[in-house]
C-alpha cells in the first residue's frame, strides 16, 4: 500500500444532461431566424446590414471586454451573439451604424459585464441598450421617421403611435392577418408575429424558455387591453391588436424570459409575467411611451429578486 | 449519480458496493467556475424543494452557516440531480457536500468547546 499513486477523483454525479449555454444560444438564434428573415425581406438590405453589424459588434465588444477585464474568452458560449441578435431585432432597419455600435457597447458593457458577466445581470442587456437609445435618440428610434422613404404595399404608419394619438379609427385599416404576417412597420425582428410565435413555441418545447413567463405575459397583455377596450372602444385598441403590433411577441418569448433577470419559482414567474403584461398596456394606453414593452420588462426585471422570495418550503423545514 | 470515485487503483469492492461505473474520458463533463445564470433547472428538478439557485450563490462564497439557516442546505437528500441539469456545469453537489462537512465541523468544534 506504500507505493501506490493516488488519482485525482471527481465528485458525484458522474453524468451530465449535456445542456450548455452554447446550445441554448444556437437554438435561440435558430428560433429568431423566421422573424429576422421576414424583416430583411420587408425592409431590404439595410435590415441585413443592421443585423450583421449588431451581432458582429456585440461579439467584438465581448471579446474586447474579456481582454480588458483579463478574463477567459467567453465569446464561444454565444451569449454575446444572442444579445446582438435581440438588439438588432428591436432596431428599425434604417438605424445608422454608430447607433448599432454604441448600442451593442451599452448592451454588452452596461447590460452584462459590469455585473461580472453571464448570470450576473439583473436587467436584460438588449433592453438596457434599447431603453438608452429610446431616451437619447428619439428621432432614430421613431418608426414613422425611420421608414419615411420606404414605399410599402400596406399601411405604414407606426400602428401603436397612430392608435395612441388618434384612437382606434386610425388603425381600422390594419387587418389582424396583415399584422400577423409581417405587414407592419417595426423593429427588424418584431414585425412577423407568426414567425415569432413559431420560434417562441420551438424554444418552449425544447425547454430553453420558461413557458409560465411567456404565457402569463401574453395573458396579462390580452386581459388588460381587453379591459381598456371595453371601457373606451374609440380610444383604446383591442387585445389582439396589442398582441400582434409592436414589440409584444418578441418581448413575450425572447426578452422577458432571459435567465438572470427572470424568476425561477412558479408563483413569482406568473406574477412577473402578468405584471409586465399589465404594465405594457398601461404604458401604451396611459403612459408616456408609444411602446411599453421595453420599460415594462425592465421594471419587472428590477422586481424579480423580491418576487423570487415566494417559494415553497423545503423538506424538513417547519418555518 | 451518487457514490465515490476511485482514489487509488487497488481500492477494494466493499460490502455496500452496488455497482461499478466505468466511463470513457469523453463522457466526463468538466465542471466550471462560472456563476449561476438563474435558469431554474435545478430548482425544478430538486426533490427536496430547495432554492438551489440561491443556495449555490451562498455556497460558492463560503457562507455555509447562512446557507444552512436561510436556504435549506441541510434539507438536501444528496441525489445529485441539480448538478446533472446545471446548464453552466457548476459542481453544485460538491459545494453542498463541502458545506455540510463545514457545518458538521463547526458544530463538533462548538460541542467540544461547550
Amino acid at each position: 500500500m506504500l507505493n501506490q499513486k493516488l488519482l485525482v477523483g471527481s465528485h458525484a454525479p458522474y453524468w451530465h444532461s449535456g445542456i450548455s449555454i452554447r446550445e441554448k444560444s444556437t437554438h435561440t438564434l435558430l428560433a429568431a431566424l423566421p422573424a429576422v428573415l421576414m424583416g430583411i425581406y420587408q425592409f431590404g438590405v439595410p435590415a441585413l446590414r443592421v443585423m450583421a453589424l449588431s451581432i458582429s459588434c456585440a461579439i467584438l465588444w465581448e471579446f474586447i471586454l474579456n481582454r480588458v477585464m483579463k478574463r477567459p474568452l467567453t465569446v464561444g458560449d454565444g451569449d454575446a451573439a444572442v444579445i446582438g441578435l435581440l438588439f438588432g431585432m428591436l432596431l428599425p432597419a434604417t438605424a445608422p451604424w454608430w447607433v448599432v455600435v454604441l448600442g451593442t457597447a451599452v448592451a454588452v458593457t452596461v447590460g452584462k459585464w459590469i455585473y461580472g458577466g453571464l448570470g450576473g445581470n439583473p436587467l436584460n442587456p438588449a433592453l438596457v441598450a434599447i431603453a438608452t437609445l429610446i431616451i437619447s435618440y428619439k428621432g432614430i428610434m421613431d418608426l414613422d421617421q425611420a421608414y419615411l422613404n420606404y414605399d410599402f404595399g400596406f399601411p405604414a404608419a407606426d400602428p401603436l403611435k397612430a392608435v395612441k394619438a388618434l384612437g382606434t379609427a386610425a388603425v381600422a385599416r390594419y387587418s389582424l392577418t396583415g399584422l400577423l404576417m409581417g405587414q407592419q412597420v417595426g423593429g427588424i425582428g418584431t414585425i412577423f408575429a407568426l414567425g415569432l410565435m413559431i420560434g417562441g413555441l420551438y424554444l418552449i418545447l425544447r425547454g430553453f424558455v420558461r413557458w409560465e413567463i411567456s404565457l402569463s405575459y401574453i395573458v396579462g397583455v390580452l386581459v388588460t387591453a381587453y379591459v381598456f377596450n371595453l371601457s373606451n372602444p374609440e380610444k383604446y385598441a383591442g387585445p389582439w391588436f396589442h398582441l400582434l403590433a409592436g414589440y409584444t411577441l418578441l418581448g413575450a418569448f425572447f426578452l422577458i424570459t432571459e435567465y438572470s433577470s427572470s424568476p425561477v419559482n412558479l408563483i413569482p414567474m406568473l406574477v412577473y409575467g402578468a405584471g409586465a403584461g399589465v404594465m405594457t398596456i398601461l404604458i401604451r394606453n396611459v403612459g408616456g411611451f408609444t411602446d411599453g414593452v421595453v420599460f415594462a420588462i425592465l421594471l419587472f426585471n428590477v422586481a424579480n429578486p423580491l418576487l423570487d422570495k415566494i417559494r415553497p418550503r423545503a423538506l424538513g423545514r417547519s418555518n | 449519480m451518487t457514490g465515490r470515485s476511485l482514489l487509488y487503483e487497488e481500492a477494494p469492492v466493499e460490502f455496500d458496493t452496488d455497482a461499478i461505473l466505468v466511463q470513457d474520458k469523453s463522457q466526463i463533463v468538466p465542471s466550471s467556475d462560472s456563476p449561476c445564470v438563474n435558469c431554474g433547472e435545478c430548482v425544478r428538478v430538486c426533490p427536496a424543494k430547495i432554492p438551489v439557485n440561491m443556495l449555490i450563490r451562498y455556497l460558492e462564497n463560503g457562507r455555509f452557516e447562512e446557507a444552512a439557516q436561510g436556504y435549506d442546505l441541510l434539507s438536501c437528500i444528496e441525489c445529485g440531480l441539480c448538478t446533472y441539469v446545471c446548464i453552466v456545469d457548476i459542481p453544485i453537489f460538491q459545494y453542498i457536500m463541502l458545506g455540510k462537512q463545514e457545518i458538521a465541523r463547526i458544530q463538533s468544534a462548538e460541542e467540544a468547546h461547550a
